[in-house]
């Protein structure tokens, strides 16, 4: 229990170190940075990693008290968890708290529209490969069954 | 079939002996049983000791240091670490799927690819075990 306590610690704390440097490096390239910023670097990069280190909290959480790891086991409420993960640090800290929009303009539909687009490719990627390996492995698993099968039946 | 047996005290090792023009059924049973003499393991329940096939093991499972054996029903203990026992089967359908456990694939009833990459294994006794990320590869290899 402990262990995995730990282990889930270290997996959604690297979560978060990949997240944010991703973040960074993104806004990095598209030079977003140093026009929006403007000499409030650091309170600027303070507030992308508070809103990481919030949607690796919230996964955390949505990973211990929401079962059902198997992608045929998705419920429509793990699936709003998920969503809820980023939404709720991205709107909540991002538009009511750091200014990063306007939440009551028509503003907030850009994360939404960029979260849900996001949010569905990569599932639909990561379920299509994951049933793929699935399909394969248990063909196999099939295959040995049978031949397994047919050296009792000949012994 | 002649059949010779021989025995004495002087013989430290059991050891059959067959001469025959070619290897039919009846010699390849022969032949069978031999070898799965040699394909057994002593286990321990309760305090008695065992032997039970090696093919009718499910999977092995460390917990808090100690080494059980899991077959369809039944478990048992045994003195063996989990290494050993890795090391011991590794010419066969066992493989290791997490730090604690190895699992026998001839008792595998399917996979199921979980959200965080790793596998949940079916067994043909209803039990349900989960293959970690890292050892899948390995898992994948033996399969092939």
């Amino acid at each position: 229990m402990k262990r995995s306590f730990f282990k889930k610690l270290v997996y959604y704390g690297v979560s978060f170190c990949v997240s944010y440097t991703l973040v960074s490096l993104i806004l990095s390239l598209l030079n977003i940075n140093a026009s929006l910023v403007a000499g409030n670097f650091w309170i600027y990069n303070i507030e992308i990693m508070s809103v990481c280190f919030c949607i690796a909290l919230l996964m955390w959480l949505t990973d211990t008290f929401i079962k059902g790891s198997s992608y045929d086991d998705m419920t429509p409420l793990g699936i709003f968890a998920d969503l809820m993960d980023v939404a709720l640090p991205v709107i909540g800290l991002g538009g009511f708290v750091f200014d990063w929009f306007d939440v009551f303009s028509k503003e907030i539909l850009y994360p939404i529209i960029i979260l849900l687009f996001v949010y569905f490719v990569v599932l639909g990627f990561f379920y299509l490969n994951a049933k793929m390996t699935e399909i394969e492995l248990n063909k196999k698993i099939q295959e040995r069954k049978k031949k397994l099968n047919n050296n009792k039946q000949d012994d | 079939m002649k059949l010779r047996l021989e025995t004495s005290l002087e013989y430290n090792e059991t050891e059959v002996y067959i001469q025959c023009q070619k290897v039919d059924n009846k010699i390849q049973k022969i032949i069978d049983i031999v070898n799965d003499d040699t394909k057994r393991m002593t286990v321990k329940k309760e305090g008695v000791s065992e032997m039970i096939k090696i093919q009718d093991i499910y999977y092995f499972e460390s917990v808090d240091e100690r080494s059980y054996v899991y077959a369809e029903t039944e478990v048992y203990s045994t003195e063996k670490k989990l290494y050993e026992i890795e090391e011991l089967l590794k010419e066969s359908s066992f493989v290791r799927i997490s730090k604690s456990c190895i699992l026998n694939i001839d008792h595998l009833d399917g996979v199921k690819m979980l959200r965080n990459g790793k596998l949940e294994a079916q067994l043909s006794n209803g039990e349900r075990l989960i293959i970690n990320r890292h050892y899948v590869p390995s898992f994948k290899q033996k399969l092939s």
